[in-house]
């Protein structure tokens, strides 16, 4: 009897103890993600949000496909075989798509961290604007009308409208506007310090820079559909040169490491797939037509410098290789053109030579060649190397030459070939060269707003006829 | 309602008893089966509660009111008798087998056990006897083909890989649809074994169990059947019980010793073509037809290397000539190597390859006339990539002992399974002990406890989409490489038929040898059971089990792999712990003889805890180190997820006679991953069972001796995912879907950003309605059975990160999105086509054909690929699309006109005229659903001797074959085999893309005319161009035409088993057999890959994938059974 006393005893505890200690059982606490953290801050969104549109916007899903349609680069393998062949699909552009949002997301973050009252941070504000107006340019020259004003709200907009490619290019240079009053604000009125900018080192100075450099190379896109540009942008250059990029110290470029996780993207492409090459780039340098001196030498600083590796050489195949949004080559490049078609040829091939010159000088820099800089640009500029130096048109080939040659991988070569039909040789014979990518099949299924047309031949408002 | 009521009152009216003078009578109970005594028969004065049970010899007294006039004999599976008293002190009895077996025992949701012929919803048994001599390390395996309307299909031939498994179709669109698997009843764990794109194949937590430990399993397919389990059994409940102690005479120990031999070999595998040797007449640049880059060798071009598109083996021979170089070296990727003799030699030992002379007078290349003949090294010869595979050898031996009194019984055992696989080194090795005991503590309490330590540990093989993969390597090896020949060099460099170049494919042979995956799991599961039971109606009983194990994972890659080429290793340590308690109150009470009622209450907490920590070395310094020292290069991973529920639920059982049942089931459950304050839900189920033939006129009629029909309703639910209700941040990385992607830290900093999902604060759970109708009839001396089920799934609400559009921020929310419903038949047939006492033949169909419908799909939802969770390929995907089954292949297609005529290429600037051009959107392009599955099981006894076939036929579902598509690229697959001969007219129509995205056509004077054209007329060569250059392979054109069906008739099993049983005059050895156990020895399918069993993404969602999984196997099992 008595250990039945017991037992009942022991039954009765352990459920009462059940019935109460289940309100604390089912705690909300429990459903809170340990590998999440509760807060982030601005410097660790501003590292991942560089790394990761330099990855992107550099990789093979962009400059990827844009190279091998400006014949930087030849896909000759399966799928890179299909893009080089004109054969670019809706599913194709998806991943690409989805991490420029994501990422444009971050930064929509960061500027919103960065106003939080009493803790106002206007240089966090500033460069997330500055990489944001980026980040649109890059988009919408390749797709043209994207969700802009309406994009990144969440679900609070499911589908988002998409803005005309107008409206867009006046909101890159409104929100470089901003970000250059933002970051010109007194150092002292920022709560946070900038931190995590693996781009300039925290340097606010620079970004200014970039800031104004990105407004000359917006309006520079525009020059088909408003020949006033040119010279906007050059009396813009000419008010005050030094708001722009004074060297090649200023690019506008993320550097990727040695580790495996750090590697840049392109290099990875060719470790793990290879089915790019750079030969077409190497031939169109060695092609007779072009001018002798500057070619020869770029092939053989690559080819020396590349080591037999496989993929564009070292300076732009390696590990660590940066990937350039924006270069000071590429904004002297902007202003030669933007100078011989404002009227002023000769300040134009002033600029096209610091161009060149500051080309050379970055891709050397690592070099253990010898250059004689000096040599190389007293031969470049002595007649017997100016060889279209007589014409307007033969200047501006020149001139759109040697840029494509500079900003090797760059997208905004096939903005160039789309505002100027240079470079000329890169169309194929009886095939038709894509004007713009498709839009996203994802995208497609989910916003009802996304336009009907999605075909890579059709033309954006910047490229008309 | 007035009836329940009446019910419940007499429930509660208590029973006189009759007390008077006694008398008593003894005897003995044989089996009418084998004229052996039963032990615990039960002897029962009809009418009252007075009984007792016979021992160890068959015996029983009785002690009987003076005025008894019937005893009741009874045995389970035996026919009960009755038999009259009169004067009669000694009463032997002799029980005969009861072939209808209507008092048969199920064991139904949290352990209880229920006469089959109470239920109102179909349960599906399998015993001990059947897993036993199917001799699978998987138990679920042993169940395919067994049970209608469960799917199962086993991934992989390769040692250790893991099974899919779905009971009544997909309840779920992108969460499990396992169902929940309950051992004694307690749920287990039921992870791992479902594998990406790449990487290897590994177990299922089910797969770590001891299959001899198995007395029965048990399938709860319906809601009413499964309601009491609430969140975790919206896909079906696999009750397993295990062997217990039986009480033996005088306590004595059974001894029961199973060993097994298997020996595994591959089965279908995709043809390849033995005519053509490595190499291609396609230049690299520009893809153009080009004589002078035909052969390919390893110090070829890299490009020509990869290929079989080279000449006829005919035209070639080989040569030791050191001067013949066929290419031009100055290439940038030719052969760096001192001279072309090491250099040949390593390569092949047979030479070089080189044209015949006679051949050479057609070449452009005037190095092709070197040949020598002195140098000659002979005719070229031909490998066979599947020379590779070897016989696998499956050794399994296992050990119980068992004993037993009246007070207490014990049970051990120990297994060990030993697997070398059809790929060498690929090992699976798997040990389990268990013990259970189970005791009267006091009178009234007893206890039940057990613990399972389960160890396995194997070496898995890279697969799928992975330049290591081994069957990506050995089927894209031309014919004329020997990968057998050496698979590294004296310097450790791969010798592959790609030669050195990066970003090619690893041989085989060096995958087997310096890429592993070991893996180790340590699973403890142990369960303790606390029974206190003071009278014969009530019982209260408390239940917990802890399943708790350690799986530690090295994942190596050597340094020279073309995956990880400067070598990785990641070292994984999983930790996961489920714990699950019941207190249940039990009361049981027949009224009358007439009226039972059963009421039963209880209460359940459970909770699963998982954690991961990975580190990852990168570039490797010393080779053949696997270890995290051995790199500059470290990152750590972690990963971890906790939850938690609580719930209360109520079982009440009525029946009247043994004629009409019915339940009603109540759960109420709370859950973690729901938002707080909306965490509740309400499970209820109902079922009714009528066996009508227990009705007056239909009563013991010849022809319909048992008649039930039955119905239930019931609702059960899946709760949300874990950390669900908000939206997160996480490390941040990215990746272009090519290549590994970058993540942080980042050159030492830190770096994170939103997730990619928007979390949601007013999630619902999944919620499954099921309806089920039946009737179990079986006729004439149950010589012919039938048990069919229409039963109906709804499911609503279902929870998926819904892809929404990208520019809002966010690719995915996670929400309730859509409702899918499942309908189908079951039937069981069973038949006895000869019952004599010497043959007996028996056989038992199962059918069904499940067909999961999306139905509704809200917020722009019109397609969620169900892979998009765990990442699978981009084309093509398995898709849940609005208003089509479930499970849609969804991929890229050929373009077609509004009449479905295909678009021929009439425009030289896009592709050569005659071929097929491609759609821009992708769409549906096969269906992997079966429209019905059978399996005919035959069980033919002669005396002792049984023989079983398990004939297995599926008909339909689509799979898709992406290892012919690749193969085509490569030249490599048999179908490419005609390229110099075969020509095809492609049926379509003329047209192309026009700048706008129409199609449009030109017209005679070459203009641009809306819409398509004439029908073709231009015959094109099935070439290289096509295969390779044009749209005729996965790579460069739409997935679609590598959709095929794989449909199948297979001899799944086939079994002789021999028990000597009888013949043993020996008392000690109670027990011999032995037996033979085919499977898969025959197939017949139109699929042409690998056999269509198959599954890229193991037991995940995702079925219906090939992309060079690993072959299937046929296994030849020899066994022997030993008793003492």
């Amino acid at each position: 009897m008595k250990t039945n006393i017991y037992i009942k005893t022991t039954f009765l505890f352990i459920i009462l103890s059940f019935i109460f200690s289940c309100n604390k059982w089912i705690d909300p606490d429990v459903n809170i993600d340990p590998d999440s953290p509760e807060y982030v801050t601005m410097d660790l969104l501003l590292a991942s949000s560089q790394v990761s549109l330099a990855y992107v916007l550099g990789g093979i899903d962009i400059a990827g496909v844009t190279s091998m349609w400006m014949k930087y680069i030849e896909g000759f393998d399966r799928q890179a075989l299909q893009i080089n062949n004109y054969i670019f699909l809706e599913k194709d552009v998806n991943n690409s798509w989805t991490n420029i949002f994501r990422k444009l997301n971050d930064l929509k973050l960061i500027i919103e961290l960065s106003k939080e009252e009493g803790k106002e941070s206007p240089h966090y504000e500033g460069i997330a604007k500055v990489l944001m107006a980026y980040t649109y340019g890059t988009v919408t020259q390749l797709w043209g009308d994207i969700p802009f004003s309406k994009a990144l709200q969440g679900d609070a907009e499911l589908n988002p409208e998409y803005d005309s490619q107008k409206n867009i290019y006046e909101g890159i240079q409104q929100m470089l506007d901003e970000a250059i009053v933002l970051l010109n604000i007194d150092e002292d009125s920022n709560y946070y310090d900038i931190e995590g900018d693996l781009i300039y080192d925290n340097d606010i100075e620079k970004w200014k820079r970039a800031a104004n450099t990105l407004k000359l190379r917006y309006y520079l896109h525009l020059s088909k559909v408003d020949n006033s540009v040119y010279s906007t942008i050059v009396d813009m250059y000419n008010e005050d040169s030094l708001k722009y990029f004074r060297s090649n110290d200023d690019d506008l470029e993320l550097y990727f490491g040695t580790n495996e996780n750090e590697q840049n993207p392109m290099f990875q492409f060719d470790e793990d797939r290879g089915d790019c090459i750079s030969n077409p780039y190497f031939d169109s340098l060695q092609a007779e037509k072009q001018p002798r001196g500057i070619s020869q030498f770029i092939w053989a600083v690559y080819l020396i410098a590349s080591d037999n590796e496989p993929f564009a050489g070292l300076f732009y195949g390696s590990k660590a290789s940066p990937v350039t949004f924006i270069s000071y080559s590429e904004l002297q490049f902007i202003i030669a053109e933007s100078r011989l078609e404002a009227g002023d040829a000769d300040l134009a091939m002033y600029s096209l030579k610091k161009g060149v010159r500051s080309f050379l000088e970055k891709l050397t820099i690592d070099s253990e060649i010898p250059i004689d800089y000096d040599g190389w640009m007293t031969a470049f500029s002595g007649s017997n190397n100016i060889r279209y130096a007589d014409t307007y048109e033969q200047k501006k080939e020149e001139i759109m030459t040697y840029k494509y040659i500079s900003l090797f991988l760059n997208p905004e070569t096939f903005v160039d070939w789309r505002r100027t039909g240079y470079p000329a040789n890169v169309e194929k014979e009886n095939k038709i060269l894509p004007r713009r990518f498709p839009y996203s099949s994802e995208e497609r299924l989910y916003n009802k707003n996304i336009p009907a047309t999605s075909s890579i031949f059709a033309r954006n408002w910047f490229d008309p006829e | 309602m007035r009836k329940i009521f009446y019910f419940l009152l007499i429930a509660f009216i208590p029973l006189l008893s009759i007390l008077s003078q006694e008398k008593t009578i003894t005897g003995t109970i044989i089996s009418g089966e084998d004229n052996l005594p039963l032990i615990g028969a039960t002897v029962v004065v009809k009418g009252t509660t007075i009984g007792t049970i016979t021992d160890f010899d068959g015996n029983y007294s009785i002690n009987v009111p003076e005025n008894t006039e019937i005893l009741q004999f009874s045995f389970v599976g035996l026919l009960t008798q009755e038999i009259a008293i009169g004067d009669q002190t000694v009463i032997n009895v002799t029980l005969q087998p009861d072939v209808l077996e209507m008092e048969e025992v199920v064991v139904t949701a949290i352990g209880i056990r229920r006469e089959k012929k109470a239920l109102g919803y179909a349960v599906q048994d399998v015993e001990s006897e059947q897993i036993a001599r199917s001799n699978n390390d998987n138990i679920v395996n042993s169940l395919s083909g067994k049970v209608a309307g469960v799917h199962i299909n086993s991934s992989s031939g390769t040692a250790g890989s893991s099974t899919f498994i779905e009971i009544r179709g997909a309840s779920s669109i992108t969460r499990s649809n396992r169902p929940l698997f309950v051992i004694d009843g307690i749920p287990i764990d039921d992870g791992g074994g479902s594998y990406t794109t790449q990487g290897v194949a590994t177990s299922d937590r089910i797969g770590d169990l001891n299959p001899d430990d198995i007395e029965n399993v048990s399938i709860l397919k319906g809601g009413a059947a499964s309601a009491l389990y609430g969140m975790r059994a919206a896909n079906g409940v696999v009750i397993i019980t295990t062997k217990k102690g039986e009480k033996t005479k005088d306590g004595q120990i059974h001894v029961n010793i199973h060993s097994s031999v298997s020996f595994k070999q591959i089965t279908q595998v995709p043809e390849l073509q033995k005519e053509y040797v490595q190499g291609s007449y396609y230049n690299a640049d520009e893809r153009l037809p080009d004589q002078y880059s035909r052969i390919g060798a390893p110090d070829a071009p890299y490009f020509y290397r990869q290929f079989s598109w080279g000449p006829h083996i005919d035209s070639l021979t080989y040569t030791w000539d050191p001067e013949y170089i066929p290419f031009d070296n100055t290439y940038r990727y030719s052969g760096d190597y001192d001279s072309m003799d090491v250099y040949m030699e390593k390569w092949d030992p047979n030479g070089r390859v080189v044209y015949k002379p006679e051949y050479n007078t057609t070449s452009l290349n005037p190095d092709y006339f070197t040949y020598n003949p002195a140098l000659s090294g002979g005719e070229i010869k031909t490998y066979d990539p599947y020379d590779f595979f070897q016989t696998g050898i499956t050794l399994t031996n296992s050990i119980s002992l068992s004993a037993g009194d009246e007070k207490r019984t014990y049970y051990m055992s120990y297994a060990n399974t030993t697997e070398e696989g059809i790929i060498p080194n690929n090992t699976y090795t798997k040990n389990n002990f268990k013990v259970s005991a189970s005791s009267e503590i006091f009178k009234n309490f007893s206890s039940t406890a057990s613990i399972n330590y389960m160890q396995n540990s194997g070496n898995r093989i890279q697969q799928g989409s992975n330049t290591s993969g081994l069957m990506l390597g050995l089927l894209r090896t031309p014919i004329n490489f020997d990968n057998s020949f050496g698979y590294e060099f004296n310097d450790g460099e791969q010798r592959h038929y790609q030669g050195n170049r990066t970003s090619s494919y690893d041989n085989p042979y060096w995958v087997v040898n310096n890429v592993s995956y070991k893996d180790n799991t340590n699973r403890m599961i142990g369960n303790i059971e606390l029974k206190y039971e003071p009278v014969t109606w009530f019982n209260v009983m408390y239940k917990m089990g802890n399943d708790w194990y350690h799986r530690e994972i090295i994942d190596f890659f050597e340094i020279g792999s073309n995956e990880n080429p400067y070598g990785s290793v990641a070292k994984a340590h999983i930790f996961n712990r489920d714990l699950d308690a019941n207190l249940i109150f039990n009361f049981n009470k027949t009224f009358n003889d007439v009226f039972n009622t059963t009421l039963l209450i209880g209460q359940n907490i459970y909770q699963t805890n998982y954690k991961r920590l990975t580190g990852l070395a990168s570039s490797m310094s010393i080779r053949g180190w696997d270890n995290l020292a051995n790199s500059n290069d470290l990152n750590a991973f972690e990963a971890s997820l906790k939850e938690r529920s609580a719930a209360v639920y109520s079982d009440i059982g009525l029946s009247y006679k043994s004629m009409l049942y019915t339940n009603i089931t109540a759960r109420e459950e709370w859950s973690t991953t729901l938002p707080e304050g909306e965490n509740k839900l309400f499970y209820p189920s109902f079922s009714l069972g009528f066996i009508f033939t227990e009705l007056g006129g239909l009563k013991d009629n010849s022809i319909l001796p048992y008649g039930k029909l039955r119905t239930s309703y019931g609702i059960t639910a899946n709760t949300a995912r874990v950390y669900s209700t908000y939206t997160r941040y996480q490390r941040a990385a990215t990746g272009d879907g090519w290549t590994n992607g970058v993540y942080f830290p980042f050159k030492e900093t830190t770096g994170f950003s939103y997730d990619s999902e928007i979390g949601n604060a007013i999630l619902k759970p999944e919620k499954q309605k099921t309806f089920e109708i039946g009737a179990d009839l079986r006729f004439i001396d149950n010589l012919f059975r039938i048990d069919i089920v229409y039963f109906k799934n709804v499911n609503e609400d279902l929870l998926i990160p819904a892809p929404i559009a990208s520019s809002t921020g966010f690719p995915t929310k996670y929400m309730n999105v859509g409702t899918m419903e499942t309908k189908g038949i079951e039937l069981t047939l069973g038949l006895t086509l000869i019952n004599s006492k010497i043959i007996n033949w028996d056989l038992d169909i199962n059918f069904d054909n499940p067909k999961t419908m999306v139905t509704y799909l809200s917020n722009n939802n019109t397609n969620i690929d169900v892979m998009a969770e765990f990442g699978g390929f981009a084309d093509p995907q398995i898709h849940a699309v609005l208003n089509e089954p479930y499970r849609m292949i969804w991929g890229t297609r050929w373009l077609r006109d509004e009449d479905n005529n295909l678009i021929i290429n009439d425009d030289i600037n896009n592709l050569k005229i005659g071929y097929p051009i491609q759609d821009v959107n992708s769409g549906i392009i096969g269906n992997t659903n079966y429209d019905y599955k059978m399996g005919i099981n035959n069980t033919i006894k002669i005396k002792n001797l049984t023989l079983y076939a398990l004939l297995d036929i599926k008909q339909g579902g689509q799979m898709w074959n992406g290892t012919k598509g690749a193969l085509y690229y490569f030249g490599i697959h048999k179908d490419t085999e005609t390229r110099n001969t075969e020509t095809k007219l492609f049926e379509g129509r003329y047209g192309h893309y026009n700048e706008e995205g129409e199609i449009v056509h030109f017209n005679e004077n070459g203009d641009e005319v809306s819409g398509p054209g004439a029908f073709n007329q231009t015959e094109v060569p099935l070439d290289e161009y096509w295969y390779a250059v044009g749209p005729g392979s996965v790579f460069t054109g739409p997935v679609e035409d590598f959709v095929e069906d794989a449909n199948w008739v297979r001899l799944k099993e086939v079994s002789v088993s021999y028990n000597f049983k009888n013949l043993l005059k020996d008392k000690i050895l109670r027990n011999l057999e032995i037996y033979f156990t085919g499977k898969n020895l025959f197939l017949i399918t139109p699929y042409t890959g690998v056999d269509p069993e198959t599954s890229l993404f193991g037991n995940d969602n995702a079925q219906g994938i090939d992309y060079f999984n690993m072959p299937g196997v046929k296994t030849y099992s020899f066994g022997l059974k030993l008793g003492f």
